[in-house]
């Protein structure tokens, strides 16, 4: 297992993952940063990690992405973890509130990407299992559909509507409050 | 949306539609015939509503009474019952006005409605799904003329969620004070059927009109005169007396469920001053059980109503206070005699809105709360 680089911390959280992406980049990572994903946890604990992990599906544009989307959200969960004792109560709920606001700014900036950036970070997140990279991106395209019509969703995304006409009347009937 | 994207991750994505919004899921429908069969599997309407868990307010059942147009053979205007859909999100059902109908209680997708054309003795029900626009006419039920009495409909799944299930068989509980004790009728969709009477404790309480709750697999009818809860077990039929205690009953009171589902009830409290009402609360109490296994009432807060719909206390009807059970919204009728009554929601977090529920003078609401999911035909694949 490769060594950690800074010294401070602690060797039990600082063991390092090689994730190796489609076009063959390595890229050095924190085990609690990796196992934000279940995918790599579980290849973890089956001890399927020497010499690194592949990842088939994930360019090294979209995985540097995902890291640091990752690296971000591991560090506001130690942060949770380790700051029970060492603040006030009150202390502890304004840091808590703090780290929050940061990690929602982070959250925002982190989706101003293009489309199929965002669509390519969905199927990272799906594969390698991170709930709460899911959750960001889909919840984003869903925002971007909502009330839209389906004229609008179909050039937003470039969807052909091979609806036939028949078709597109059957649902107008069927649900014509949805469309008044 | 890209092909690349499967349609697992479709659903993932549609899913998080707002509940609240049926027309974003409609129109995602619309986009292609991908999308639309989407959203109209049955996975997708599980998903959603797992995702979501509480079913937003789709609508409410008011209770209307109006004039005729023409008169009848007497040369008199008479008035007509009807029961209207009123529209809380954009959703809206293919009949929104239902004639000689009152709606008395709604319950996981269905609604509970009773004829106002039967005489005295008979039950005329009908339970409709508005949503899927399915009707089931119940047959007849005989009852004596003097009894009181009140119904309940619910899902016939004793597992079940009810996030999704108003496609399974229901129950309609029909209870009245029999001679000498409560008496309970079920009619079974999947047999067709009203059975019983089962008999429960004595009938010294007259049955309330109060809408049932539901608390797992039992529903709770508020007695008239004492306050008192009956509970029926919708699975074994069994009823039993919740006696309440003296500093809990009290005026006008409605059923209620709280967010982790237990059981609640609000009474009006008034005060007066020189014969004048001055202050006029909804005082809310939650039903726990005690070290002992005994049941304990305890106070959870007070809504002052003359406050927040700011008018005079003589004006609000405390006769007719509605609960939506899940989303925790109370519906609350302000008037004088001779106008049509006003009527205002109040949410969980006291936030008041107007209803505006067209012409015709409503005497009661039943709040409608369920998933909108659409299901439309599929070309060529058969229906999940």
């Amino acid at each position: 297992m490769a060594s950690a680089g800074s010294g401070d911390e602690k060797a039990a959280a600082a063991a390092m993952i090689t994730l190796i992406s489609s076009d063959n980049e390595k890229f050095e990572v924190t085990e609690a940063t990796a196992t934000l994903s279940q995918t790599i946890r579980h290849m973890i604990e089956d001890g399927c990690t020497d010499g690194g992990v592949p990842l088939p599906n994930v360019t090294s544009k979209i995985l540097a992405r995902v890291i640091e989307y990752c690296k971000k959200h591991a560090t506001a969960a130690a942060g949770e973890e380790g700051s029970s004792s060492s603040f006030s109560d009150a202390a502890f709920l304004e840091v808590d509130r703090a780290f929050l606001e940061e990690l929602e700014e982070f959250d925002d900036a982190f989706l101003e990407v293009d489309r199929a950036t965002l669509f390519d970070l969905i199927l990272a997140a799906n594969y390698l299992d991170i709930k709460g990279l899911l959750n960001l991106t889909c919840q984003k395209v869903a925002d971007s559909v909502k009330g839209k019509t389906p004229e609008q969703i179909r050039e937003m995304y470039n969807i052909v509507n091979d609806l036939t006409p028949e078709e597109e009347a059957e649902i107008r009937r069927e649900t014509q409050w949805a469309f008044e | 949306m890209p092909r690349r994207l499967a349609d697992e991750l479709l659903e993932e994505i549609l899913t998080r539609l707002p509940p609240d919004d049926p027309v974003s899921l409609v129109r995602a429908a619309a986009v292609c015939p991908r999308w639309r069969r989407v959203v109209s599997t049955r996975s997708f309407r599980h998903r959603f509503a797992q995702r979501h868990r509480t079913a937003p307010m789709l609508g409410l059942f008011a209770n209307l009474k109006h004039w005729s147009e023409d008169k009848d053979e007497d040369g008199d205007y008479y008035k007509i019952s009807s029961v209207r859909f009123v529209r809380a999100t954009r959703f809206r059902p293919e009949d929104e006005d239902r004639r000689d109908l009152c709606a008395f209680d709604a319950r996981h997708g269905r609604v509970l409605l009773v004829s106002t054309l039967q005489d005295a003795a008979v039950m005329g029900f009908e339970v409709w799904d508005p949503v899927m626009n399915e009707l089931w006419e119940l047959p007849n039920l005989a009852r004596s003329s003097t009894s009181t009495w009140n119904a309940g409909v619910v899902c016939a799944d004793d597992a079940c969620d009810h996030l999704d299930c108003r496609r399974k068989p229901f129950r309609v509980v029909f209870l009245d004070s029999g001679r000498e004790k409560m008496r309970a009728f079920v009619y079974s969709s999947e047999s067709g059927a009203w059975s019983g009477p089962t008999y429960g404790p004595p009938a010294h309480d007259g049955v309330g009109f109060a809408c049932p709750a539901l608390v797992g697999n039992t529903l709770h009818f508020l007695m008239k005169w004492t306050n008192n809860i009956l509970k029926y077990d919708v699975l074994t039929g069994r009823m039993a007396m919740i006696v309440m205690p003296h500093d809990v009953t009290g005026d006008f009171p409605v059923l209620t469920t709280a967010e982790d589902g237990g059981l609640g009830l609000a009474r009006v409290e008034t005060r007066d001053e020189g014969g004048v009402t001055v202050e006029c609360a909804l005082s809310l109490w939650s039903m726990e059980t005690g070290p002992e296994g005994q049941v304990l009432w305890q106070q959870k807060g007070m809504i002052a109503l003359d406050t927040l719909l700011n008018v005079n206390t003589n004006r609000i009807r405390l006769h007719n206070i509605a609960f939506a059970h899940g989303i925790g919204a109370f519906f609350v009728a302000t008037g004088v005699a001779g106008t049509d009554d006003e009527w205002f929601s109040i949410d969980k977090s006291e936030e008041v809105r107007k209803e505006n529920f067209g012409d015709g003078s409503a005497n009661g609401v039943v709040p409608y709360t369920s998933f909108y999911t659409p299901e439309f035909r599929q070309y060529g694949v058969p229906p999940a």
